[in-house]
């Protein structure tokens, strides 16, 4: 109690600093994504190739910085998470607040299938998918009628019940002692161990998400579900069917969230129940509100960001979790529309300010 | 056996409760999921152990200073953290519920140190067996506190003018600002009142278990929502009986089930419940307007 | 213009992700040296990281006022995995990513150490872990050590404790969901049924989440133990121990050194009263220096130094040991602690066997408010 006046001196001072980094970074968007607009169909692939080639070497840039490579591919994973989440909150409008179950599902899936019976990691990596998918549709069929806070509610409840079972299940999860020495994935007999390799598997996987995304933004299905999400009613009336839309979008989030669980657990070696609490849902939720709903771009900006800043901000250990407290709240006021908003992708159009 | 693990899951259902009422009434006037309110409980507890401790308080002061502190720190956060967000997209309030959360339980721990703080002892427990079932004083304090505050609340919101502006508010808030309600004071006071409850909450409860400590309110703020939901969100008789039937079957879950699969039965009754009855056991449909 | 926005989108980009190696560089004075701890700062076993990061600075302290190693100063740098297996690795790499992190103590919580000594193991840095799953000196990581029993060790004692000191035939176990609380459940099950006991009941609970034991009580009073071992930390057993009385349960009770608290007596009052636990440190079993470190602890930090200050104290002073003997670098460290033999902790001489520290186990109990050596010791 005695140190109160330099903990409130030291928050002040810390909020003041979030909130000019909010403000520099959300001109600087602003000014990227204008920019971007403005080029015409050619330029617009040619910046695209550009962002990919840049990708592809920032392993070489950061070669002997480990502490960074690792960063750099936890941050794709939480690209790939983030992104996978967008299906089922951008895409089809629903508040789903316990994504982290099928991380969960993909890295148990990984884990066991390779340490208990010896499967080839690539194998066990499409299992991890296949059986994330499948909970996906276990889990959106029943919460159909649901909507906002009671969807919210019961999807965390399925990811709790879901992390208690990986805790009492000991025969089968080895319990809250978590799966250790989950191996390296190998390929053309060559094992990839480093963060390099991991990097690269998971930009193959992220760039895929990225691909799927769009693909499926600008089909018909993607349309549908867009207007589904818009308005639901009036949807259903021009002959969509949102039950189908919103079930796909379910399985598609759950499979891509699955592999990226698979990978994980290759990647740290490990799984435990601990690594998928209702935190870690909250954390990819944040990404993608952060970046912007829906916004593909915007989600990948969310997940950079909100990986490396707790990271940045290890040296001031116990203000930590403080601070991202107040950047979550001060993002939500400041910047509601996210870094890269849906609408300033469709050409500048004003904020929406509907309520979803 | 059944008789104790009955009292046991009722005592435990009051404390549910207790938290759930102040919760469901935030939800019930502005529809905000606040996912500070445990932390807000928290603070309570902790403002009232500074009293005790600190500035040697006694206890009925010291109580009144938790309240009074959490009810500030409520309707400041109201106003720095929610009001600003209330015309953006719903998820936007909810995750600045859920940043504020983050940043009390953080910010507790910077104040009042991480590890847990015990609690003075201000009631002096006694035992009470009877018919096979055990209860102890403040779990009567408990539940005798629960059923005051429905009751008083129940009267504040059906019969008193302020009340009714905030069913008014409830139902609409922009067409109760054409009817002349400030809708504004009546955000405020629902956010001190709510804070306030839940404050008593935290505050009895860290008697109960002479404990306070950070990350208390987590929990039991998600306790408090899935009880609120199960009877009704925004219903305050609503709320008790959810936190009774919370409590009870959890209970019973962890005595004859598996006490590992504990937090798991709230969540599947709460399943249960949306599938069959969306709307909680005492809440209202609210249709949807096309 | 659009070449332009475009790479300052990139430059912003290549920025952002270098930040993070900013954090690891800072300077590189040459008149310092530093060691890390990685422990939970945060989160739901804060208290415990606390502890451990005040009994390392305090070692610190000593030998930097002693005018250093070798004239140099030695650093600590914090670390925070808050606990949970998914930032231990984040921390661990910033560490060993960074050259001038000589050594490292931690981390505290077993899923943590298990997570991130890959990551130790890979960039050669000793460690010093008083975590206490048996996997984690399973032989695949030489460079690190323990300085606390296993769960299974300490398991066995107890169940043998019980039974031939105590003379309990039935056992029940309320345990903490974790890998500490189920280890231990399961090696105290298997030593106490082989010596001829019978557990009769086994009985969760979530540390940091649960605070009512109503039900396991209840159940576990229906089986009607001769004993209950509370497989757990200090918060949880204070609670168990108020609420065993008004649930009907006056049974005595057993624990490990996670308990091991003055915290235990201020949270629990008169009703952890008699309450025997496992330990690897206390105040009255003098070991050279023990009686300086407790009060020097008392002074600077106005509170009790418990078993994780303890070690985490023994932990320090043996890296600064290792580097006055072998020089400040990762590999002579290394060296000295896998040549160490008696080193003077103050919980007793410490040397490792496959990376395993060997000591003997006290038996500590409450008595008049106070832990005291118990009257009834193993062996």
């Amino acid at each position: 109690m005695g140190n109160i006046s330099k903990v409130l001196l030291n928050l002040i001072l810390y909020s003041g600093i979030l909130y000019l980094g909010i403000i520099i970074l959300s001109k600087i968007f602003d000014l990227g994504t204008k920019k971007f607009m403005n080029l015409n169909n050619k330029n617009r692939k040619f910046a695209g190739l550009g962002f990919l080639v840049l990708g592809a070497l920032l392993p070489l840039i950061l070669a002997n910085n480990t502490y960074a490579l690792r960063t750099s591919v936890l941050v794709l994973i939480y690209i790939v998470l983030a992104l996978s989440l967008n299906f089922v909150l951008g895409f089809a409008g629903q508040l789903s607040m316990g994504h982290s179950a099928f991380y969960a599902v993909g890295a148990y899936t990984t884990a066991i299938l390779t340490v208990t019976y010896n499967v080839p990691f690539w194998i066990a990596l499409v299992c991890s998918g296949l059986v994330s998918a499948i909970f996906g549709l276990l889990l959106g069929i029943p919460t159909l009628r649901l909507k906002g806070d009671y969807l919210a509610i019961t999807t965390i409840g399925f990811s709790e019940i879901l992390r208690l079972v990986l805790i009492n299940w000991a025969s089968f999860t080895r319990g809250p002692a978590g799966i250790p020495g989950i191996p390296s994935p190998k390929i053309f007999g060559y094992t990839i161990s480093s963060n390099t390799g991991y990097y690269y598997i998971l930009y193959v996987l992220a760039i895929l998400t990225i691909f799927i995304s769009y693909r499926l933004l600008n089909s018909r299905l993607g349309r549908g579900l867009v207007a589904v999400k818009d308005d639901e009613v009036a949807a259903e009336a021009m002959g969509i069917n949102p039950t189908f839309l919103k079930i796909l979008a379910f399985v598609l989030g759950a499979a891509i969230a699955g592999l990226a669980g698979g990978v994980f657990a290759s990647f740290i070696h490990y799984v435990n129940p601990d690594n998928f609490t209702y935190m870690e849902s909250v954390v990819m939720l944040t990404m993608v509100v952060l970046g912007g709903v829906g916004s593909i771009p915007g989600i990948i900006v969310g997940a950079t960001i909100l990986t490396i800043l707790p990271e940045a901000l290890r040296g001031i250990s116990t203000y930590r979790y403080a601070i991202y407290g107040i950047l979550l709240v001060m993002m939500m006021i400041v910047r509601p529309q996210g870094m890269i908003s849906m609408s300033s992708l469709k050409g500048g159009a004003k904020h929406e300010n509907s309520r979803s | 056996m059944f008789m104790e693990h009955l009292s046991n899951g009722i005592a435990l259902g009051s404390i549910y409760a207790l938290t759930a009422i102040g919760f469901t009434m935030v939800y019930g006037i502005i529809r905000l999921i606040n996912f500070a309110h445990g932390d807000v409980y928290m603070i309570g507890a902790f403002l009232t152990y500074t009293g005790l401790t600190l500035f040697n308080m006694p206890i009925a002061l010291a109580f009144l200073f938790g309240m009074a502190g959490a009810s500030i720190f409520g309707i400041a956060i109201a106003k720095f953290a929610y009001s600003p967000v209330f015309k953006a997209p719903k998820i936007n309030l909810f995750l600045s519920a859920v940043g504020m959360g983050i940043f009390l339980e953080n910010f507790a721990m910077l104040i009042w140190g991480p590890e847990t703080q015990s609690f003075p002892t201000v009631i002096n427990n006694k035992v009470f067996s009877f018919l096979g079932i055990r209860v102890n004083t403040i779990q009567l304090i408990i539940l005798g506190t629960t059923i005051v505050l429905v009751a008083i609340l129940t009267y504040i919101v059906q019969y008193t003018r302020i009340g009714r502006a905030m069913r008014c508010v409830s139902q609409d808030m922009d067409v109760s600002r054409l009817m002349g309600i400030n809708t504004n004071k009546i955000v405020y006071f629902t956010f001190g009142l709510g804070s306030a409850l839940g404050a008593a909450a935290g505050t009895l409860v860290a008697i109960y278990y002479k404990a306070a400590y950070p990350m208390m309110g987590y929990v039991p703020g998600l306790k408090a929502f899935i009880a609120a939901v199960i009877g009704g969100i925004g219903s305050i008789p609503g709320a008790m009986l959810g936190g009774i039937i919370m409590g009870v079957s959890e209970s019973l879950g962890a005595g004859y089930i598996s006490s590992g699969y504990r937090d798991a039965i709230a969540f599947i009754i709460l399943i249960i419940i949306l599938i069959l009855k969306p709307e909680g056991l005492l809440g209202k449909g609210i249709k949807e307007k096309v | 213009m659009k070449k332009n926005a475009f790479i300052a989108i990139m430059l912003i980009l290549v920025i952002s992700l270098s930040a993070c190696s900013g954090g690891g560089g800072g300077s590189n004075s040459s008149t310092e040296l530093y060691i890390a701890s990685a422990n939970p700062m945060t989160g739901d076993s804060a208290q415990f990281g606390d502890m451990k990061v005040k009994a390392i600075e305090l070692a610190l302290d000593e030998v930097n006022k002693a005018g250093g190693i070798d004239g140099k100063q030695v650093k600590l740098i914090v670390g925070d995995d808050t606990g949970n297996p998914k930032e231990a690795p984040n921390v661990a790499q910033k560490f060993a990513g960074d050259n001038k992190v000589l050594a490292v103590i931690g981390h505290w919580n077993s899923s943590c150490t298990l997570a991130a000594r890959g990551i130790y193991e890979a960039a050669g840095i000793p460690v010093i872990t008083d975590s206490v799953n048996k996997q984690i000196t399973d032989g695949s990581t030489p460079h690190l050590y323990r300085i606390s029993l296993t769960d299974t060790t300490q398991a066995k004692n107890l169940a043998q404790y019980a039974y031939n000191v105590l003379g309990k035939k039935s056992a029940a176990i309320l345990f903490t969901a974790n890998d500490f609380g189920t280890g231990l459940k399961n090696d105290f099950t298997e030593e106490f049924e082989s010596l001829g006991g019978k557990v009769v009941a086994s009985e969760t609970y979530f540390e940091g989440q649960s605070k009512d034991f109503s039900p396991q009580l209840t159940k576990i009073k229906g089986e009607n133990p001769d004993i209950m071992f509370v497989a757990g930390y200090y918060v949880e057993t204070a609670l168990i121990a108020q609420q065993a009385g008004p649930a009907g349960l006056n049974v005595p009770m057993i624990g490990t050194e996670g308990i091991s608290s003055d915290e235990l007596i201020k949270l629990g009052g008169d009703a952890v009263e008699g309450i025997r636990f496992a330990a690897f440190f206390h105040k009255d079993v003098e070991f050279p220096g023990t009686k300086e470190f407790v009060e020097s602890f008392r002074t600077k930090y106005n509170k009790e130094p418990d078993n994780y200050a303890a070690l985490a104290y023994d932990s320090a002073k043996l890296i600064l040991e290792g580097m006055k003997q072998n020089g400040a670098t990762r590999d002579g460290i290394t060296k000295y602690l896998q040549e160490v033999k008696e080193f003077p902790g103050v919980a007793g001489p410490i040397s490792f066997e496959n990376n395993d520290v060997t000591r003997s186990i006290l038996i500590l109990e409450v008595k008049d408010g106070q832990i005291v050596l118990s009257e009834d010791q193993l062996n």
